[in-house]
This record gives structure tokens, sequence and C-alpha cells, in this order.
């Protein structure tokens, strides 16, 4: 299926491309997270245990400092947890080194932010070129290969505007093309809507559950808002650092 | 991500600050100025000072007289002789088998009488225009370059020329012309010969008409004219064809006067010095003068070179706090790309390629301006030194190791000044930074 615009689907050949899947469900075990020590210890996460299906959409809510975007950092590898465990796929994350985290963080994950994460001073095929860097897609097939990731986000025309002359709406369209650069396998998505108007939120959601259709990839998406909350397959809500029942 | 990648990004993050790119490079550009500035000025002041002290030729240079030295001679500059010791092809060619000598040039010298213009017979009677005894020294003009000859005005004999001579000031005084008015002009020289009639002991000569070509201060030997060595050869062989004509004009015993012995280097000066007088000849050279000098000429290079690595010390910091600041603003940037897929060490090498493009560039700018800047001190200097009617100096040389030694100690230095603000950007967790946002 190829998306042509948002929310606008249709058949496309996945069959050339290389396609990191999760082998299995993110298993989180016994999962405790906490920051500074002493006076200033904060426990982010407490024995947190959760199962999400492979090719799952979850969605998570709760109140700020819940520790959403927390568990989200750990699974999606940006810091390892402290105690418990926490297995993508195969993968124990709390026993990979820095540079296979980085590697795990390259290849099967796929990170969308509210704050679009886009670097100002590229355009938004540079954007992807240069996700496109870190991986080992050649350089002669990467703009070929950033296009083609514009055109699914429908911004072929925007390719080489910096995020500054985007909307929010288009720069996080941006981001998720380059969220899809190595075909993850998972999409953690903190707060995607966090900065748009309602209808570049019911866009952006679009997006990304066509390609989460499309892909067959797990989609997390961390969100204050219930209505956002309310389109995924599962809702878990957090509150000071648990999953509640 | 590729080197070429990170070159690329780190390239795009500079151009995006370019009053702050501008300011670090600037600094980078006034250490290398200076560094290379001072070097080349020490460095010519030196070579300078080191020829002054050699009379005008190489640092290297021993002069050898055809005289026995005496047992001091080794531990004092200045010729030392107790007797005559002939110097013969055996005595060059047992020098120049010393692994400390560079080369050797013989010299050889003829007593002449010289007769400035106008000629004839009234010239004598002309005053200020008397002839006068003198010597004629001859050298191979081929090499010197390597002797201790100052040129005034003018040139040197072109080498094997019979008709060219160059003159001292003494000549100047002797004829009471002067340096423009000389050069042009003609000089008899008169090799004289003595034979014996039935009765007495006579003189007569060879004479030879010269053109004057330049004008020179020389430390070659004791003599007002400066010829090709075959223009003294032809003079000596005169003379050996007559008789001795005793106190008056001994025949020559030695085949050659003197010689010039060059050292292969200052370090040898010693060590050929104590060829020169291990075989038994008298010589001279500023051996300890130049030593001494060097010494104080080294603390200066000391002095100078502090100066230059406190302000490529001060550019470091400017770079290390650029690369900081950088590191404060791009967490953001940092953390998106960790979270992207990036290792520490693609974090790493993005900055120090920063640091390595200031540096580099800097090096390049600061080397070039350094350089322009030694040359335009050497035009001020010479131009002071010839209002003063002194001797110009030759600037200008370009020091391809000092060149090398700033490009590459500048860039060199701007990764070391990197390294910190990189290492920190690169032990950045990528929750940390995403989170700065």
């Amino acid at each position: 299926m190829r998306l042509i615009g948002p929310g606008v689907i249709r058949q496309r050949d996945l069959a050339h491309r290389k396609v990191t899947r999760l082998g299995s469900a993110i298993r989180l075990e016994g999962i405790n997270h906490w920051y500074g020590s002493g006076r200033t210890h904060v426990q982010a996460l407490c024995d947190i245990a959760l199962d999400i299906p492979a090719g799952g959409y979850v969605a998570l809510t709760g109140p700020s400092g819940a520790g959403k975007s927390t568990l989200l950092s750990l699974v999606g590898g940006l810091e390892r947890p402290q105690s418990g465990r926490l297995r993508v796929g195969d993968q124990d994350l709390a026993r990979l080194d820095s540079d296979r985290l980085a590697a795990y963080r390259r290849t099967t994950v796929g990170f969308v932010f509210q704050h679009f994460g886009l670097l100002d001073l590229l355009s938004a095929r540079e954007n992807i070129e240069l996700a496109e860097s870190l991986s080992a897609i050649p350089a002669k097939l990467r703009r070929a290969h950033a296009d083609e990731l514009l055109s699914e986000v429908g911004l072929t025309d925007r390719a080489h505007h910096r995020p500054g002359e985007l909307s929010g709406g288009e720069r996080q369209r941006v981001a998720i093309a380059r969220a899809l650069v190595n075909d993850p396998g998972l999409i953690l998505a903190d707060e995607p809507t966090g900065n748009l108007d309602a209808g570049s939120a019911m866009r952006i959601l679009d997006l990304l559950e066509s390609v989460h259709v499309e892909r067959g990839c797990t989609l997390v998406v961390v969100t204050h808002n219930e209505a956002v909350a309310q389109r995924a397959d599962r809702r878990y809500r957090m509150e000071a650092g648990r999953v509640l029942p | 991500m590729r080197w070429i990648d990170s070159l690329a990004l780190a390239s795009r993050c500079l151009r995006r600050r370019p009053a702050r790119t501008l300011l670090t490079v600037l600094a980078v550009t006034l250490g290398a100025t200076l560094l290379v500035a001072l070097g080349s000025v020490a460095s010519t002041a030196g070579s300078r000072i080191v020829s002054k002290l050699s009379n005008g030729g190489p640092g290297t240079a021993i002069r050898v007289a055809a005289s026995q030295a005496d047992s001091d001679q080794i531990y004092i500059d200045d010729l030392h002789a107790v007797g005559p010791k002939p110097i013969t092809e055996a005595t060059l060619n047992s020098m120049r088998r010393s692994p400390h000598v560079a080369t050797v040039i013989p010299v050889m010298a003829a007593r002449i009488l010289a007769v400035p213009p106008p000629f004839g017979s009234t010239a004598a009677s002309t005053p200020g225009l008397a002839a006068f005894p003198d010597t004629m020294v001859g050298v191979d003009m081929n090499q010197a370059g390597n002797l201790p000859i100052t040129i005034l005005a003018g040139r040197l004999p072109r080498p094997g020329s019979l008709t060219e001579a160059a003159v001292t000031e003494s000549y100047l005084d002797h004829s009471g012309m002067i340096v423009t008015s000389t050069l042009g002009t003609q000089v008899e020289i008169a090799e004289p010969q003595a034979f014996r009639t039935a009765d007495s002991l006579n003189f007569r000569a060879r004479w030879v008409r010269a053109e004057i070509v330049g004008v020179i201060t020389q430390q070659v030997g004791s003599g007002t004219l400066l010829v090709p060595i075959e223009q003294a050869r032809l003079a000596r062989q005169w003379a050996l064809e007559g008789v001795d004509g005793g106190d008056v004009f001994p025949l020559p015993t030695s085949p050659y006067t003197g010689m010039v012995v060059l050292s292969s280097s200052l370090n040898d000066l010693h060590a050929a010095r104590q060829v020169v007088t291990n075989l038994g000849y008298a010589n001279s050279a500023p051996e300890h003068l130049v030593a001494s000098v060097l010494r104080y000429l080294r603390v200066v290079d000391i002095v100078l070179a502090g100066i230059g690595a406190i302000a490529l010390g001060i550019a470091g910091l400017g770079v290390a706090n650029a690369l900081l600041a950088a590191v404060r603003e791009r967490r953001r940037e940092i953390g998106v790309l960790k979270a992207i897929g990036a290792r520490d060490r693609d974090i790493l090498r993005w900055f120090l390629l920063e640091a390595l493009a200031v540096g580099s560039v800097g090096g390049v700018i600061g080397t070039v301006v350094g350089l322009l800047i030694a040359l335009w001190v050497g035009v001020s200097v010479n131009t002071y030194l010839a209002e003063q009617g002194v001797q110009s100096i030759q600037f200008g040389d370009v020091s391809w190791p000092l060149i090398a030694a700033a490009i590459l100690g500048t860039s060199l230095l701007s990764i070391a000044a990197g390294i910190v603000p990189a290492l920190k950007a690169a032990r950045l967790t990528p929750r940390e930074a995403v989170a700065a946002a």
C-alpha cells in the first residue's frame, strides 16, 4: 500500500525492500527506574509489567510525571532500565552495550517526537538523508529513497524546505518520514499531536495509523489526549510510575 | 555515519553560526600568524647574525692559512700561526675525505702592482692615483656563494674570466674613486717576476688589464683584488718562472696560500676544525663566538616560541569555548541524532571535525598572513637599512617546515581543544539530550 496523502492508501510492493520486523512482543517485567539520588531521588517507574503484542497499536495515557515518556525512552533504547527485564523481540535491552543499543535504535525503532526533532539547518530531504547516512544505505540511493519517503507522507513539493518554512503538521510528517527510513518494526510516538491543531493532529494520526497498518509495525503512542488514545487498539493509563490495571 | 557525512554535517553547523565561526577562526588565525611571523623573522635574523659573524659567508666556514698552527689553535677562534706550512693538492684531498667536511675551496694569492686609471706614465704623478703594491686573491668563482664575500655593488667576476676583477673598498681608498664610478672602469695589474742580469737582480711584469665588475668586502685572503683562481694561477706560474727575489719578492713555496673549509653543519664545525688543526694548519673560524651567539639566539627562539604558544593556547581555548557553546546549544540535536541511531563515536567525530575545520582554515590563513607580515617586516627593515646606507637583509625565504608545523600544529591543537567538548557531547545520553528540548 502507498500513502499518496494523509489517510489515502493504495497498493504497494514491499518485496524489494529490507523490512525489519519485531520477532516477538515487547515484554516488560518488574521494571523500576529512577532519577537522581538522596533527596533528589525520583521514582519514575515502579514495578512495571506490560506486554505489547507484535504489530499492536497501544496508547499510553496519564498525567504529566506519570512515567509515560520514561517508559517510552526505555522501550526505545534511549536508556537502560535500572532493574527488571525489558525484551523487545529477542533482544534484552538491559544487556545491550552502547553501540548495540544505537544499532537497535537505528534498525528497529522509529521515533516521532512532540517537538518534531528535525535539524533546523537541514531541509526536509536532508533531514531524512541524515538518518539514512547513519544506516548502511549507499549515498547514491539516499536521495531517491528520501524522495520516496517524502512522497509517502505527501510532501514531495516540500523537499527543499527547512523545518522553519513548514507548518507543524508538515514538520511532523517529515519526522514520520524520517522514522520510516529503516522500515522499523516499532514506532514510538511521544505526544505526536501535542503541538498541532485538531485538524493537523487527526491527519498525523491517520498517517501513523496508515503506516502501522501498511507496514505491520508496532505503534506505541504517548498522549494526554483521550481522543487520540481512543483510536488505539489497547490503552494503558499510567499514574505515579505505575500502569493502572 | 561515514566521514564525509560527518564532515558535511560539521560544515553545515559551522555555517549556521557564521559570526561565532568567524571569531573562532580569527582566534586560530591570530595564533598561527604570530607563530609564523615570529618564526620567520627570528629564523631570518638568526641566519643573518650567524652570517654576519662569519663575515658574509656561511657560519660553517673555516679559513685555513698555509701556516703551521700553534698548540692553542683549537681553543681560540683566531688564526695562531708559528711558521709556513704548504697547502698542496694532497692536503685538499685529505680534508675532503673527512665526514665532517662538506667542501674545500682552495685560495691562491699573488703579489701584484695595481694601477688605477688613468693609465700611463703620468698616472704616478697624479695625487691619489698612484700605483700601489697589493695582493690579488684568486678563488673558484663557482664556489663564491660559500665564501665570506659580500657584494656591495655590481657582481663577482665570471668563473674562469681573465679580464674581470672585483675590488674591495681599500682599492677605492687607494684610487680615490667612489663605488658608483668604479664599476666598469679598468685596472692594470702588473704581475712581477724577478730575473737576474749579469750584475744585479731585476724585476719585470706581466701586464693584465681587467674590468672592475664589482665592489666587495671579503675575508678570503688579504688583498684588494678578487679574481678567478685561473688568473691567480697564471700570476703564480709567471713568478715561478723567474728567480727568487729575496726579501723583496720571494718565490711562493705553497701551491695554495690558503683554503676555506666548509663543515657539514654548525654542529660539525668543531670536529672539522679539529681535522684541520690535527693536520697542523693554522686556521680561524668564529666557532666559539657563533656557539655563544647561537645560545642567545636559542633563548630568543624559546621566548618567541613561548609567545606563539601562548597565542595558540588562547586560540585553543577559543575553539574549546566555541565548541562547548555549540554542545550546549545542540543538546536537542545530539539527542535526536542518538535517538535515530547515531553512535557515540559519530557524535565525537562530528564535533572533532568541526574543530579540525576551524583549526585548519585558521592555520592556513594565519600562515599566509604570517608570511606576509614577515615579508612586510623585511621590507620595512630593508627600507630603514637603505636609508642608513647599510646592506639590506635577504627576507622572504619560505620555511616549509615552519609552514607545515604551523598548519599541522593549529589543526592538531584545535582537535585537542575539541576533545573535551566532543566527549561531553558524545557522552550525553539520548534521553537527557531529547529531554533538553
